[in-house]
């Protein structure tokens, strides 16, 4: 199959003929999806709670982009929007330290809650959940004379997203432990005190997407086409071990031959960062042929809330159907609408 | 990218909203086979990968979509058929984008399953 690959040339990129990144009528009307999608394939290549590699195979380009869109900007997660400032005689200011608490990720499950009603003015148990922060810094009875460290001479030197406490709201002690509620991590610094300060409040967290506040985004998503190369001709000698610069680490592995002679040759080009240094030298750029394959797409997703790296991945497909029922609605409500009249 | 003027929620469906999510254009340029749709409240995201499905459907002679102004969250989906209802190929494009959305979402659910039972004890780690 021609698949029309991206040609990375010295001063330009090139474009084979038979793309699939300019669409082309398809005639497979009538085919159940199993034969529409034969030569699709997803495999994921690394996955753990936090991070995602996946391989989307045989996919428009364009369909990934929804789904990296989706992610950063649709994707639902929890994060303190309201705090009531009771008591704040710590240095960093009162709207510095909302602000703060505004970006400490949680471990609160979104999917458990519904977004906030506008016009709310309670803090209900199915859109809202409540943290109290309560901390004091003193001097320190024990510290030795001679200490200068301010950790070791005050009691709450640093204020930690650790203390921030759940404060159940409504029947929440039926559905959830408290374990799942807080911080997602318990090491955040959010302010820094001297003996006698003290910051007490309130604070609310509600559900809410990341083309609101960037605090709501779920995690970081990113993808690159599949990059390939090929060597044109024998590279060996001083030229190989030249060659192997040009390349990420580990792209170009260097072959000793039974007769001594030093020949290179491509080991994985999958993690080349497409550099084209190698068309700094006149020696060797006539060597290789670097391309990228555009139907195959390499796909991250960056976790960093309460959602699994996948999970994240499965909400964005599931929104993007939100979108099309949406509007096959909206359709159907307006042809509806026609027949009448 | 449906954010409420009130910031931090989504406006849901059953909120009377005063503009409709689907509209479109009249006036010269406009018939039942040649029509500009207007998709408030969706962006890129859906523009572009709705015109690619568009695109590919044989009755279709031209279809684009644009923003038509970037701090207006909408879009303009133009759609130029030979004898077939504009409405009709864009409710067969989204139907198919759908049916292709689904079908990735079951293969991801499958390859999910496959890395968890290949890597169980990466499972164990959390």
């Amino acid at each position: 199959m021609s698949t029309g690959k991206i040609v990375l040339k010295e001063f330009q990129l090139d474009q084979e003929p038979g793309s699939p990144v300019t669409s082309k009528k398809k005639k497979n009307k009538d085919k159940n999806p199993e034969e529409k999608y034969a030569g699709c394939k997803i495999e994921i290549i690394n996955m753990d709670d936090r991070d995602l590699e996946i391989d989307f195979i045989g996919f428009h380009i364009s369909l990934v982009n929804a789904y990296r869109r989706i992610v950063l900007a649709e994707v639902a997660t929890m994060a303190i929007e309201k705090v009531y400032m009771y008591n704040n005689t710590s240095i960093v200011q009162d709207e510095v330290l909302a602000h703060r608490l505004g970006l400490v990720p949680l471990k609160v499950d979104p999917r458990f809650f519904e977004f906030r009603n506008k016009d709310e003015t309670e803090w209900g148990a199915q859109d809202s959940v409540k943290y109290e922060l309560k901390v004091k810094c003193s001097k320190k009875p024990g510290a030795a004379p001679d200490e200068t460290d301010p950790d070791n001479l005050y009691v709450n030197r640093k204020v930690l997203s650790s203390s921030l406490k759940w404060e159940p709201l409504g029947n929440q002690t039926d559905i959830f432990q408290e374990a799942n509620m807080q911080p997602l991590h318990q090491d955040i610094l959010l302010a820094k005190m001297n003996s006698g300060h003290e910051i007490i409040l309130e604070a609310y967290a509600v559900k809410g997407i990341g083309s609101d506040h960037a605090k709501f985004q779920p995690g970081l998503s990113w993808y690159r086409l599949l990059p390939e190369i090929e060597l044109t001709r024998e590279v060996e000698g001083e030229q190989a071990v030249l060659l192997q610069k040009c390349f990420s680490p580990g792209v170009i592995e260097i072959d000793t031959t039974p007769e001594g002679k030093k020949v290179a040759k491509v080991a994985d080009a999958r993690n080349d960062a497409c550099s084209r240094n190698v068309f700094q030298y006149d020696s060797i750029k006539d060597s290789v042929k670097l391309t990228r394959k555009p139907d195959h797409v390499i796909f991250y997703i960056e976790s960093h809330s309460a959602l699994k790296s996948f999970e994240i991945l499965e909400e964005s497909v599931n929104i993007m159907i939100g979108k099309c029922d949406t509007l096959l609605a909206e359709i159907d409500k307006h042809t509806d609408t026609e027949a009448e009249k | 990218m449906p954010v409420g003027p009130d910031g931090f929620r989504v406006p849901n469906a059953n909120e009377g909203d005063s503009k409709n999510k689907l509209e479109w254009l009249v006036g010269p340029g406009q018939d039942e086979y040649c029509r500009t749709f207007v998709i408030n409240e969706e962006d890129h995201t859906l523009g572009n990968a709705l015109k690619h499905i568009i695109v590919q459907n044989p009755a279709v002679s031209f279809c684009g979509y644009t923003v038509p102004h970037p701090m207006e969250r909408k879009i303009h989906v133009r759609i130029q058929t030979n004898k077939v209802p504009a409405v009709q190929v864009l409710r067969q494009a989204l139907k198919e984008l759908k049916e292709q959305n689904e079908f990735i979402r079951q293969m991801i659910k499958d390859e999910v399953k496959r890395y968890q039972e290949a890597h169980p004890e990466e499972e164990n780690m959390e």
